[in-house]
């Protein structure tokens, strides 16, 4: 059983790991395409799995990830349990600045299998972002991928005296 | 580590964040919550005097297709005979004019069609709803004689009052959720666009999402129907996928009752949301186990149940006369519910 912690490994330079975790047919592919072709001027290596926890084989050729995003697809019950299964195996640490959830198929309302205002809870019970992405349109996913890899340009210390946790505190303001 | 269950730790542990994050989201969102607790029985306080009209009024409703709008409060209805008669002539005269106008899809002259505001009996269980009104258009056929092509139904059950006294004006609103309507698409239509002109509000198509249908399966696939006993309960699920359009998962009125009392209290009037997801998962699982398919990951597009049958677009069927009240009960609250969303 292989928990994700911070600390145990190093951050690359000018580089970033992201890992989307979210059941199968959610979209992870297509997200990391969209990921890797956003013009940014950091290396971006996206992982993907389907939950956590990660098997404990390989865990010492594993990079040290960066951000990691939750996909939801709001149209199967089976990926909110998923991500309910899987969110206990995450290390507290990594919840203050790594961690961000993505509704997929936040458009087709007609077809919600559970209550956005699930993950929108989801979102405030852990203090992270949650963002909704599209995968019908081109541009949808682009614009998701945009705001992901701005949030790891955050994190890989890009912006000049800005960091994940300054962004964070500065949600809670009142 | 313990699993948390997303459907019931919020409300927990919300007491613990500062108020100002726990609004914080909901503050720029347009969505609100989705209802965790649904009651099962509904207010009704005395039983309602059926007269025969009404009883066999409800007869009508029954076996029947019905696609479902809803209907957002109406202005200046009136329920006198005399209006009534106004609001059949102004209708027929729209219809007319939309004819000459070559909108019209009827073959014959114009005197042909017949128009009809009436109220229906049998459908109010409290004392603040809004008697229910049924619009009828019929055209002669050239087989002499007359066929109806049109018969909506605005109701409402038990609706709640807040709605209303949102409205400053709430004496001149008529509270009328809920439109069923059978019949041809293109009267639907124009009937619609005389409502919203000449009541001023708004009817939309009342569309079940999968949530939503969750929610009805669980509530009356328990309830056994007398009346036809043969009827299975239905769930239909949506493949994305050429080869195989559908998976249509029938089990036996039987069995759901059994499921249904290991899941549900029968002290309780309540049905909570755990018990939803608690009897969709014990489905699931089976079917599972037998045929390696996992539902959960599929869209929920048509449910049938002992009482009722539902389809995602919005059409209700309803096959038992007992039951009628707790169903139009439900579809009045999810009709409220989603006009206060929008």
């Amino acid at each position: 059983m292989a928990t994700i912690t911070s600390i145990n490994k190093e951050p690359g330079v000018d580089k970033v790991v992201i890992l989307l975790i979210g059941g199968r047919g959610v979209g992870k592919h297509r997200l990391a395409t969209a990921l890797i072709q956003t013009r940014s001027s950091l290396t971006v290596e996206v992982r993907t799995c389907v939950k956590l926890p990660l098997p404990k084989e390989n865990e010492q050729e594993r990079p040290y990830i960066d951000l990691i995003i939750f996909i939801v697809d709001m149209t199967s019950r089976a990926s909110k349990m998923i991500l309910e299964e899987s969110l206990p195996y995450l290390m507290p640490e990594c919840f203050v600045d790594k961690v961000c959830f993505v509704a997929m198929n936040s458009s087709m309302v007609n077809s919600y299998s559970f209550g956005i205002d699930r993950v929108i809870d989801c979102g405030d019970l852990y203090g992270c972002p949650v963002l909704y992405g599209d995968l019908q349109s081109r541009s949808h996913l682009d614009n998701l991928a945009q705001q992901i890899i701005n949030q790891a340009e955050v994190k890989a210390g890009l912006k000049y005296n800005i960091s994940s946790n300054f962004v964070t505190a500065s949600f809670h303001g009142p | 580590m313990k699993q948390r269950n997303f459907d019931s730790t919020p409300q927990v542990r919300s007491e613990f964040l500062p108020v100002s994050s726990r609004a914080r989201s909901y503050r720029h969102t347009p969505y609100s919550k989705t209802p965790r607790v649904r009651n099962l029985t509904g207010r009704a306080e005395e039983t309602i005097e059926s007269t025969e009209q009404a009883a066999s009024n409800l007869k009508g409703l029954v076996n029947k297709t019905w696609r479902i709008y809803k209907v957002s409060p109406l202005f200046q209805f009136d329920y006198s005979p005399s209006s009534l008669r106004l609001y059949s002539r102004l209708l027929k005269a729209q219809l007319e004019a939309k004819e000459t106008q070559g909108y019209g899809v009827m073959v014959g002259s114009s005197n042909s069609i017949k128009t009809c505001f009436s109220v229906y009996e049998g459908l109010t269980s409290l004392k603040g709803d809004s008697e229910a009104v049924e619009i009828k258009i019929q055209v002669a056929s050239k087989t002499g004689g007359e066929k109806e092509v049109f018969c909506g139904i605005l109701c409402c059950v038990e609706g709640s009052e807040d709605a209303l006294d949102l409205l400053a004006d709430s004496k001149s609103f008529t509270q009328l959720p809920v439109l069923l309507t059978k019949g041809q698409v293109s009267f639907t239509y124009k009937v619609l666009d005389f409502i919203q002109t000449k009541f001023d509000c708004v009817a939309t198509p009342l569309v079940f999402t999968p949530l939503e249908l969750g929610w009805m399966i669980s509530m009356w696939a328990g309830i056994l129907n007398e009346e036809r006993p043969n009827r299975s309960v239905q769930l239909v699920y949506s493949v994305p996928l050429k080869q195989l359009q559908s998976i249509t998962y029938n089990i036996k009125q039987e069995s759901a009752h059994k499921i249904w009392n290991c899941i549900h209290d029968q002290s309780s009037d309540e049905m909570n949301v755990e018990e939803v997801t608690a009897f969709l998962g014990s489905l699931e699982r089976h079917f599972h186990t037998i045929f390696g398919i996992d539902l959960a990951h599929l869209c929920l597009k048509e449910i049938a149940t002992p009482p009722a049958a539902a389809h995602t677009s919005g059409k209700l069927k309803i096959f038992s006369t007992a039951m009628i009240h707790k169903i139009l009960r439900h579809i009045t609250c999810l009709s409220q519910e989603a006009l206060q969303r929008s």
